[in-house]
């Protein structure tokens, strides 16, 4: 999800509390879009993909109070498609399990392609902006730009050890973010 | 079905929600709540006679903060992961058990030495006590069960763990101010006890009961 889409989205849920339809017909619109694509990357393009997205519409339906026009509205609907997405998939295959023959079920296989990229940079992208600036500039500069620690010390003016400690807690959010959207389950 | 369908289906049946308040102003209200109830319940069964005089003792003042600490801080967690998407810290989830573990430790504390000097005697049974508890958390208990399952908790069973620890917390405070015996075997078996048990049944059977009653509502993740 981009900023730029949560924006949009989070305008949309906010008129959908108070019950304006057509916001609302967008807003599922939207969001069946970001399932769809959250999905698909999660478990390829099966053919129970559309239940699963309609799952966390429904949800999002009936949790949709608990989200407050205070707080931001991309961690709220994560949470809601990941409870409710992980929960469809294991009774899917438990079904699955029972209904057919081990040897019969394809192989679940994970395809990437430009529209799980795109999904991935934006996730990426979202993850970034959770870091203070300064882990920010560091992360960039170690990671994206392949300085060494001492490149980034002498250009950002901090001593090792510390572009090294600002560094690690730097990971640690990314970490706990994207563990939290679904990445590393 | 197809996702339009399902789309339009629940835009037709869309009506206005209001949103639920932030955890804090939510565990404010349980918290008046509570206080409130929990004085009515206590004066209705009748404060200890030493009351004035305990207020001032080390002792009483340790349980009744570890006890305040440990509803408080099992309310808001308990609050906090029934909204979806709210960051909970590890030391938020850790905060309970913490207050819960250093009251059981200054009772055990207490005991030691009164068991080195063989002054611990087995106690009379201590049922009112329990009753009283269960009298005082009870109210509480239901109130942020009620304020939970209109929620959509992720995790249920540490949500509803949480929220027995907080409703037998109150009910043990509760106790605090209405029972006179404080020898620390009376206060191990009868007033930290049935806290105990009752965390240890909300572990094992609390997201069934949830379930039972909340089950349209709630976004649960299966471990």
């Amino acid at each position: 999800m981009t900023p730029e889409q949560e924006h949009e989205l989070t305008l949309l849920m906010a008129a959908s509390q108070r019950g304006d339809r057509t916001a609302y017909e967008a807003l599922l619109q939207g969001l069946g879009h970001v399932a769809t694509l959250y999905v698909r990357r999660r478990v390829g393009a099966t053919p129970w993909v559309d239940d699963v997205v309609q799952d966390v519409l429904m949800s999002i339906h009936r949790a949709r109070h608990t989200w407050n026009p205070e707080r931001p509205f991309a961690p709220w609907f994560y949470a809601v498609m990941q409870s409710r997405m992980i929960d469809t998939i294991r009774r899917r295959k438990r079904t699955t399990t029972w209904e057919e023959p081990m040897d019969v079920v394809p192989p679940v296989v994970w395809l990437p392609s430009v529209e799980a990229e795109t999904v991935a940079r934006a996730d990426l992208a979202q993850a970034m902006r959770q870091l203070s600036p300064a882990q920010r500039v560091v992360i960039e500069r170690l990671k994206l730009q392949e300085m060494s620690v001492r490149q980034v010390a002498e250009e950002t003016g901090m001593s090792e050890a510390n572009v090294k400690v600002i560094a690690h807690r730097g990971y640690v959010v990314l970490k706990r973010f994207l563990a939290g959207i679904g990445y590393g389950n | 079905m197809a996702t339009n369908d399902v789309i339009n289906t629940l835009v037709r049946g869309l009506q206005p929600v209001s949103p639920l308040p932030l955890t804090p102003v939510r565990l404010r209200r349980w918290m008046m709540f509570s206080a409130a109830v929990g004085a009515a319940t206590v004066a209705v069964i009748g404060r200890r006679g030493d009351l004035a005089t305990a207020v001032f003792a080390q002792l009483f003042q340790a349980h009744v903060a570890f006890l305040i600490l440990a509803a408080v801080s099992s309310a808001a967690a308990a609050l906090a992961l029934s909204i979806p998407g709210e960051p909970v810290r590890s030391w938020r989830r850790a905060a309970p058990a913490v207050a819960l573990g250093a009251w059981l430790a200054w009772l055990a504390g207490e005991l030691m030495p009164l068991a080195a000097a063989g002054g611990a005697h087995w106690p009379a049974a201590g049922w009112g006590c329990v009753a009283k508890a269960f009298a005082i958390g009870v109210t509480p208990g239901l109130l942020l069960a009620i304020m939970v399952g209109r929620s959509a908790p992720g995790d249920v069973h540490g949500t509803v763990t949480f929220v027995a620890l907080a409703a037998a917390a109150v009910g043990a405070l509760g106790v605090e101010l209405t029972c006179p015996l404080d020898g620390p075997m009376h206060l191990l078996l009868w007033h930290a006890g049935p806290v105990m048990v009752v965390v240890l049944l909300a572990a094992l059977f609390g997201r069934a009961a949830f379930a039972a009653f909340f089950a349209p509502r709630q976004v649960e993740r299966r471990r």
